[in-house]
């Protein structure tokens, strides 16, 4: 059986204070805090980008895990940001890491919704072919593609990276995912022909507030249990105020639902396993559902259970 | 069904959390001016679609800033 054993992950060392720039944006405190929830974001510096992120992520999984590069067979790097277009950045993360020619190694255009998707791939590809080990990274400096003055994503936005080793050993079992897309409405949430991203923000909202909780009832029935059955919800971490509806709407507590991106922002395809990172070696959440959705626009849902 | 009233929209108000029980209530003022932020208003557009049966499209959204005149477009696009 193929899981997740560890999680790597890095973020910039840059914070921009939301609090301090709020006027600027039309916006006062109490929305900063108890709507958006995102005092700070993460920035890349100028010289960071999708791929050095990425190799800072792996960095510290072999620090956590002292993973050995040539045990890895399959390399996943989700990202929508890569920079260069050609080749995919999980080549040159290859090259940089020092995997081996035998490890096979493709890029996932995927934003919000990207790890649940990666992690139900991954580990098909890898019980399809009997590999052992295999990295999801997740990597999207979007600040090099939002408008710094565009309310609607400047505060919203931090860059982050994340490396998961799944593995024969794994501490969570994954579940049956939904894997669903909506793509006549891809407009809502896409970069424009400036390359900057425009977000239809009521849009959106809608979109998540109407099928996310839904999906998540829908991946636990997949799955054979109930929402009650269910110890923890860790959603895509879109905004306070999403996450808040989202979880008002199942009808859970803020512990069972957290909204943990105070420090740092949304943090696109990494905004999950950023929070799984700090459960893995924490024994008190044996079920946990996961839920990412966005740009597509696409969602999915899928239930870890950690191994006995 | 039933013409949409002030009071319903308070009520979705209420329920999303936007205004609590007793404050006071301007249904002719700008929402803004009321503490209702640009996202409680999407989540109250959201529930007046769902439980009224009506669609809002983006640019009546933009144009609709009172608890009186959300209730009358309610009501209108509800009599069609």
């Amino acid at each position: 059986m193929i899981g997740i054993e560890a999680i790597g992950t890095y973020l910039p060392a840059r914070r921009i204070d939301n609090l301090e720039r709020a006027a600027g944006f039309d916006c006062d405190e109490e929305f900063v805090e108890n709507k958006l929830g995102v005092l700070e974001i993460s920035q890349a510096a100028e010289d960071e980008d999708a791929f050095s992120l990425a190799a800072n992520a792996v960095e510290d999984l072999r620090a956590r895990t002292g993973l050995e590069m040539d045990e890895i067979e399959v390399l996943v790097l989700v990202t929508q940001t890569p920079g260069k277009l050609i080749p995919h950045v999980s080549a040159r993360l290859h090259g940089e890491i020092g995997l081996t020619d035998r490890c096979a190694c493709f890029d996932i255009s995927l934003g919000c919704s990207g790890y649940v998707y990666a992690l139900t791939v991954v580990k098909a590809l890898m019980e399809a072919q009997g590999f052992r080990r295999g990295l999801i990274v997740t990597s999207d400096p979007y600040s090099k593609i939002v408008d710094a003055g565009d309310r609607n994503t400047a505060m919203l936005f931090g860059d982050a990276a994340t490396a998961t080793l799944l593995s024969d050993r794994p501490v969570f079992e994954i579940g049956r995912t939904t894997m669903k897309t909506r793509g006549a409405s891809h407009r809502e949430l896409m970069s424009t022909d400036s390359g900057n991203l425009h977000m239809n923000g009521r849009a959106v909202f809608t979109f998540c507030a109407q099928n996310v909780p839904p999906d998540i009832r829908e991946a636990a029935e997949l799955n054979g249990v109930t929402v009650e059955d269910i110890d923890l919800f860790l959603v895509h971490q879109g905004s306070k105020f999403i996450v808040d509806t989202i979880r008002n709407r199942l009808g859970l507590s803020e512990e069972k639902m957290p909204f943990g991106a105070v420090a740092y922002g949304n943090t696109v395809s990494s905004s999950i396993p950023l929070l799984l990172a700090e459960r893995v070696a924490s024994p008190e959440s044996r079920r946990i559902m996961i839920s990412g959705f966005g740009v597509g626009l696409s969602w999915a849902s899928s239930l870890l259970t950690r191994v006995a | 069904m039933n013409a949409c009233t002030n009071e319903d929209i308070i009520q979705l108000l209420i329920e999303s959390d936007a205004l609590a029980e007793g404050d006071e209530v301007l249904v002719d003022a700008p929402l803004k001016q009321m503490g209702i932020q640009s996202l409680d208003k999407f989540n109250l557009f959201l529930l007046v679609e769902e439980r009224h049966g009506v669609q809002i499209p983006d640019e009546d959204f933009e144009k609709l800033d009172t608890v009186s005149a959300i209730a009358a477009y309610v009501s209108e696009k509800q009599a069609v």
